[in-house]
């Protein structure tokens, strides 16, 4: 449902519209719920497309699942994460929100290669089990340096605002990212050990993308409460 | 003494007042709650009104308006930000609910429009709720039941439950465990870090089912007939199977298997932890 506001909404974000409509149009704001949400959307796009504006393709992504796609066998990723080199950089919440759902979005693409159909067998209650590296779906590799770069600004805007949340809160959440520190550490460990292991590389990624993902919600909850 | 007593009863009597009423509202409009903290208790009934009844501050006043299909109830109060407000909604059925608190405990039953909440403290629990059931909390535990649709279930830390749906199913919580039984999906998605995770369901042909943990036991219902493939994933953990698997050829633990004509995928990654695949209802814990 539209109405007469709801295609200068774009000009409104971009403060084109004259101080009499814009006090108008914030007017019809406070009781027009379908204008609010479209407004919020468009918020959320403009957000996005800055915190991509600057961003540097990830080159070596598309290697990776080019490689893979190329190959009968699935070759595990080896993620390099350099949590280290981290970088400081000044922005605001919401481009911190929007480059951590921007890199969810480039990472959590779905890259599942089926490699082989599944084989019919007789019985279903005896079954024969083989090795299995190819039926294991392999998971887009994060790319470390904006991996960390994410990482490093999420927890720098929790830690500068944790103020604004309650301590329960807070202590749920670090206790959280505690455990996933943990699985990582352990994951990292084990990837060490077994640097062509493909499960261990998807869920080394997966559990990082957990990090960003909590990072992020604590991120909105201190601008909720901002 | 019996001044003082006399005093501070009157004091308390001031400080909670209790608003009730009862006004008309559309069968398919949304009730809207923001609150910062206290309980939100939602009821149906088989008419086109709502009641509120809302326990809260001698200084707020409950504050309800409704602006086309929305109804948004809260408080406004005189002095500050509003403190803990218990409500009590009782609505039409198929009416839906939005609820968006801070330090809030929000109990929803009978609701058969979608349903949408949202706390950062607090337990929710939902029964019911069709099309889109969104249920979310920070610290708290989160239990859905008899929903029907696409159901979206999260928490940080905290467990979670669902049980007797029908729908699409994505679970997630990072320290609790997740426990889905009698349901009915085909695409169901459970992941945890700290937890085991329970599913007891069906297995529908070209279903998707996906269950990770890092830190905990992974246990699946696989029906007699299904027909699915399933690939397991540990790297410490252990595999076993009620009913009989022949395991040849393992590597690194990682090993798929077809039952039937294996159309399903069944994924089962438990880093640590221990996968199990059993019949239903057959020693479920």
């Amino acid at each position: 449902m539209t109405d007469q506001w709801t295609h200068r909404l774009s000009e409104y974000l971009d403060g084109e519209l004259s101080d009499a409509e814009r006090v108008e149009l914030e007017e019809h704001l406070r009781r027009c719920d379908t204008c609010i949400a479209t407004l919020r959307d468009l918020r959320s796009v403009v957000a996005r497309a800055r915190a991509l504006e600057d961003r540097p393709p990830v080159a070596d992504l598309w290697g990776g699942i080019s490689t893979r796609i190329g190959s009968t066998r699935a070759q595990p990723a080896t993620t390099v994460v350099d949590l280290a080199t981290r970088r400081r950089v000044s922005a605001s919440v919401p481009q911190l929100l929007a480059a951590g759902i921007a890199l969810m979005m480039v990472t959590g693409g779905a890259v599942w290669l089926a490699a082989r159909g599944p084989q019919a067998l007789p019985s279903p209650a005896v079954v024969t089990v083989s090795e299995s590296t190819t039926d294991v779906p392999v998971r887009p590799v994060i790319e470390a340096a904006q991996y960390a770069e994410t990482i490093a600004e999420l927890e720098h805007v929790l830690s500068e605002h944790r103020h604004q949340l309650d301590s329960t809160t807070v202590e749920a959440l670090f206790q959280s990212l505690a455990i996933i520190d943990q699985a990582i550490t352990e994951a990292e460990a084990a990837l060490r050990a077994d640097p062509a292991n493909g499960y261990l590389n998807g869920h080394l990624a997966d559990t990082m993308r957990r990090k960003i993902h909590l990072l992020s919600r604590a991120a909105s909850l201190v601008r909720a409460t901002s | 003494m019996v001044t003082a007593i006399l005093g501070g009863a009157l004091l308390g009597l001031a400080m909670v007042q209790q608003s009730d009423t009862v006004f008309s509202v559309r069968p398919d409009a949304r009730l809207a709650i923001s609150g910062l903290g206290g309980e939100v208790v939602v009821r149906t009934w088989n008419r086109n009104e709502m009641r509120v009844v809302a326990d809260h501050s001698s200084r707020e006043t409950l504050d309800i308006r409704t602006s086309g299909s929305v109804v948004r109830v809260g408080v406004k109060s005189r002095w500050g930000t509003p403190r803990a407000v218990e409500y009590t909604i009782t609505l039409p059925a198929t009416m839906s609910v939005e609820v968006n608190g801070t330090y809030m405990d929000v109990d929803a039953r009978g609701v058969r429009g979608t349903v949408q909440i949202e706390t950062v403290q607090g337990d929710v629990y939902v029964e019911g709720g069709e099309g889109f059931v969104n249920a979310v909390s920070v610290q708290g535990d989160v239990d859905v039941r008899n929903a029907r649709g696409r159901v979206r279930v999260e928490t940080t830390n905290g467990e979670i439950r669902v049980r007797n749906v029908i729908g699409e199913i994505s679970a997630e919580t990072v320290n609790g465990e997740v426990d889905l039984e009698m349901v009915d999906s085909r695409s169901v998605e459970a992941v945890t870090v700290n937890g085991d995770i329970r599913y007891d369901g069906t297995i529908h042909d070209s279903g998707r089912y996906y269950f990770n943990t890092h830190n905990g036991d992974i246990s699946v219902s696989v029906p007699e007939r299904a027909n699915v493939t399933i690939t397991v994933s540990t790297f410490s953990g252990d595999f076993e199977s009620d009913f009989p698997v022949t395991i040849t050829g393992t590597k690194d633990k990682r090993f798929s298997f077809t039952l039937g004509g294996g159309s399903a995928r069944l994924e089962l990654e438990s880093f640590g932890g221990s996968i199990r695949l059993r019949r239903p209802g057959v020693g479920r814990r």
